[in-house]
Parts: C-alpha cells; sequence; structure tokens
C-alpha cells in the first residue's frame, strides 16, 4: 500500500476549480499535478453548478492523488430548498423564506454520511440549527 | 523600478479564522458567497478547523466590516478573536510537481518536452516526431492527461483543414500540435481565461507558432460567421453539449469535432444531446475515467 503524505480538505464551487488560490497552494506544497486534479473535479461536479461540492483530498508519497467528493454544505441546500438566492442579512430580525420539516429530512439524509451525526434525528436538529442562523424558518 | 515580471505578478486576499467542525459548511458558504474563489480546511486544535478563505480582490474597510457582522449575523461570531487577513502573491506553486516531468511521445508523431529538458532529447527519440514544447502553467494541457493524449492522437488521424478551432485552447498545446502537423492549416484559438489566453501565447513563442495561431480571448461566439473543417473541444461534458448548437454553425458538411474531457459515466448525456442534432459518433475510446468521441457533421 503506497504511503500517505498529505490530506487536504477544500470547499469550493462545483465546476470552476482552477490553479489559483486556494487550490494551488494547497496542492502544489505536496507535488500534485494541479491541473489534473482540477479537469477531474470539474469533469464530475459541472452537473452540481450553483452549489459548494467539499473534497478530500488524499496525496500518496509518488505524488498520484485520490479525491472523494462529500455533500454540499446545508446552507446551500437550504436555500435551493427554500427558492432564495441568498440567505437573511441579519437572520436573527429578518426571516426571508420557510422550508418544509420533509425537506429538512430530506437533506438531513443526504447530509448523514458527512454530518456527525448518529441518528436521523440528530442530523435534522442540526440542518434546523443552519437553517434558523440563515433566518429560514422551518414549517411542519 | 519593478521588473516585467514583477509587474505580472497577481495577489489575491486571504481570510482566516477558527471555527469548529460544525460551523465549517456553514462558514465555508458564507465565505463563499460574500465572493471568495473557496476555502481550504485545515485541521486546529481539539475539533476546530481553521478556515482559509481566499478573494480575486481586496477588501475596503466598508466591505470588511459588513463581512464580520455577517459572520456575527450567522452564530459564528466567536471566531473574529482569531480572524486574520493577508495577501497572497502568485508562486509557481507547479514546482515541485516540475520536479518530475520529463519529456515523453504522444501516439506516432509527437514529442512532448519541458522547455528546460528539450538540449537532452537524442535525435532518436525525435526521429519522425514533431516536438512540442510545453512549460507546465496555469492552464490546462500538458499532454500527460488522458483527455489531451486522445485529442494529439485524434489530430494525427482526423485534422482537416484549411481552418481549425481549439475550443478552450488553456495552454495551446492542441492548437501548436495542429499547426505543426498540417503547415497548411489556419488555427484560431479561443479560451475565456485570460491566464490561459497569456500561457498559451508563452507556449506558442516557445515553439516558434505565434505566426500560425491566432489567439482570442472569448468563447465561440468570438469566432461567429466563421466556417472550420476541425474543432477541438477537450471540455467537460456539460460544456460541449451547451456548445454543439455553435458547432452545428462552425462546421461544414463533413467537418469533425474532436471532443474530450467527458467523464464515462456522462458519454449517454452527450449520446442523447447528439440525436436530432447534424452529428454522428465516427469514434470513441473509453479509457480509465475518461471518454474521448470523435464527431462528424453528416448532413
Amino acid at each position: 500500500m503506497k504511503k500517505v503524505i498529505g490530506k487536504i480538505k477544500l470547499q469550493i464551487p462545483a465546476g470552476k476549480a482552477n490553479p489559483a488560490p486556494p487550490i494551488g497552494p494547497a496542492l502544489g506544497q505536496h507535488g500534485v499535478n494541479i491541473m489534473q486534479f482540477c479537469k477531474e473535479y470539474n469533469a464530475k461536479t459541472q452537473d452540481q453548478a450553483g452549489m459548494i461540492v467539499p473534497v478530500e483530498i488524499t496525496v500518496f508519497e509518488d505524488r498520484s492523488f485520490e479525491f472523494v467528493l462529500k455533500t454540499p454544505p446545508a446552507a446551500v441546500l437550504l436555500m435551493k430548498a427554500a427558492g432564495v438566492e441568498k440567505g437573511s442579512p441579519s437572520p436573527n430580525k429578518t426571516k426571508v423564506a420557510s422550508v418544509s420539516k420533509a425537506k429538512v429530512t430530506e437533506i438531513a439524509k443526504l447530509k448523514m454520511p458527512d454530518l456527525n451525526a448518529t441518528t436521523i434525528e440528530a442530523a435534522e436538529r442540526m440542518i434546523i440549527g443552519t437553517a434558523r442562523n440563515m433566518g429560514i424558518t422551518v414549517k411542519d | 523600478m519593478t521588473t516585467k515580471k514583477e509587474e505580472a505578478l497577481r495577489t489575491w486576499m486571504a481570510i482566516e479564522f477558527v471555527v469548529s467542525k460544525e460551523q465549517e459548511d456553514l462558514a465555508s458558504w458564507l465565505m463563499v458567497h460574500r465572493g471568495a474563489k473557496g476555502c481550504e480546511v485545515k485541521p486546529h486544535e481539539g475539533d476546530r478547523v481553521l478556515l482559509h478563505s481566499v478573494f480575486e480582490k481586496d477588501m475596503d474597510l466598508a466591505e470588511m466590516d459588513e463581512l464580520k457582522s455577517s459572520l456575527e449575523e450567522y452564530g459564528l461570531g466567536s471566531c473574529l478573536n482569531s480572524l486574520k487577513v493577508s495577501t497572497l502573491e502568485e508562486a509557481d506553486w507547479l514546482s515541485k510537481w516540475k520536479q518530475g516531468f520529463e519529456q515523453f511521445p504522444v501516439g506516432k508523431r509527437f514529442m512532448i518536452c519541458p522547455p528546460w529538458l528539450k538540449d537532452r532529447l537524442s535525435k532518436d527519440e525525435l526521429a519522425n516526431r514533431h516536438l512540442i514544447l510545453v512549460e507546465p502553467g496555469m492552464a490546462f494541457g500538458t499532454g500527460l492527461h488522458i483527455t489531451t493524449r486522445f485529442c494529439l492522437k485524434s489530430i494525427e488521424k482526423h485534422l482537416q483543414g484549411p481552418e481549425v478551432l481549439d475550443v478552450g485552447t488553456g495552454s495551446g498545446i492542441l492548437a501548436i500540435a495542429a499547426a505543426m502537423i498540417n503547415c497548411e492549416c489556419d488555427v484560431t484559438a479561443v479560451d475565456v481565461d485570460p491566464v490561459s489566453i497569456k500561457v498559451a501565447q508563452e507556449n506558442l513563442d516557445l515553439n516558434g507558432m505565434s505566426e500560425r495561431v491566432r489567439l482570442v480571448l472569448g468563447s465561440t461566439e468570438a469566432v461567429a460567421g466563421s466556417v472550420y473543417q476541425t474543432l477541438l473541444s477537450n471540455l467537460t461534458c456539460e460544456d460541449i453539449i451547451a456548445l454543439l448548437p455553435d458547432y452545428e454553425k462552425l462546421a461544414p458538411l463533413g467537418g469533425v469535432v474532436i471532443c474530450a474531457g467527458i467523464l464515462k459515466e456522462k458519454l449517454p448525456m452527450l449520446e442523447r444531446a447528439l440525436e436530432g442534432s447534424s452529428f454522428e459518433i465516427l469514434e470513441k475510446e473509453l479509457e480509465d475515467l475518461w471518454a474521448g468521441v470523435i464527431l462528424r457533421k453528416f448532413r
């Protein structure tokens, strides 16, 4: 088995990877072929345009790499579900939109593999917390 | 006095702060939402992470205040104590990778070589091959990637003139290859990224091809009204599908489009998009993750 020399996590917009920062410096320090990563990331994520698709990259001693795509941030999924472009400028005072409880469950299920939650209820509570922080109310 | 090289250096603004793992997603979203190109998430003490976000332009004081208050509004105010702003200067992030970049043959007719190794090439290595010098920079196309190799091999086999268009030229490698293999061809290369145009120009100069290849900043709309017997299209599946209507106008009857950068699993998407178009698939090749396709305009 090849020895791992580095692990890198990036949160980047789908289909828009390029060798500028933050990607260039993060991968370059490990001697990774940056352009190859960008090409593959963009090809795999372009159908999710408008989303942020986090990625975890493992670099091996021969400078080859593997990467795993993660689920988009709950904030992005909530905005999409609520049909709004952006969160509230002051989420504590102004609520900009609402989502149904069913949507929250759907997002929680999707996010489950990447959340630090053991039950779907716990995952839902995290999603509801994010919604509250963004000025999105959850309706039954 | 600044040298030419110093003038060309790009800079970015970096903002970094510490958040809990639970806040990572929300904080990253907020930064991208406020204009960051992306964030690197680095491990920090305990279950906390350092979020390093990069912006293309500097912020003025008012914009910075707005960003800070939005962090507070979103319940991320505790990160403000650790918030640091710095300037990142362009550097050769590929330098470590370049140490392993050596010359290599592609197909039957090409030899790709970084400029610093060209004197090391033997006559035998160059026999019957066109030498393409590529400075691996901040643009796509070193010749190493399967998709670029597919295009180079397809250029050997399918290139027809007199007019060739390279869409999304990146480093310019395909345009250079086309101009080298057919000295009767006029090659035009377009790219929407100004950095790619700059890198492509450098590679054209390196290969003495500046007179043979016309570089244009833009996409297919920049060459609307022209006709190209060969189109080179190493992009992504989605890009290629979006450009098909333009390719219909740019290609004459019998014209070919060399398409690459398509993930194997997305090939059916392209095949569906081709139904009812004027293009048929002449050839396709699958390798590793990727599919390469040659299209021909048949009606």
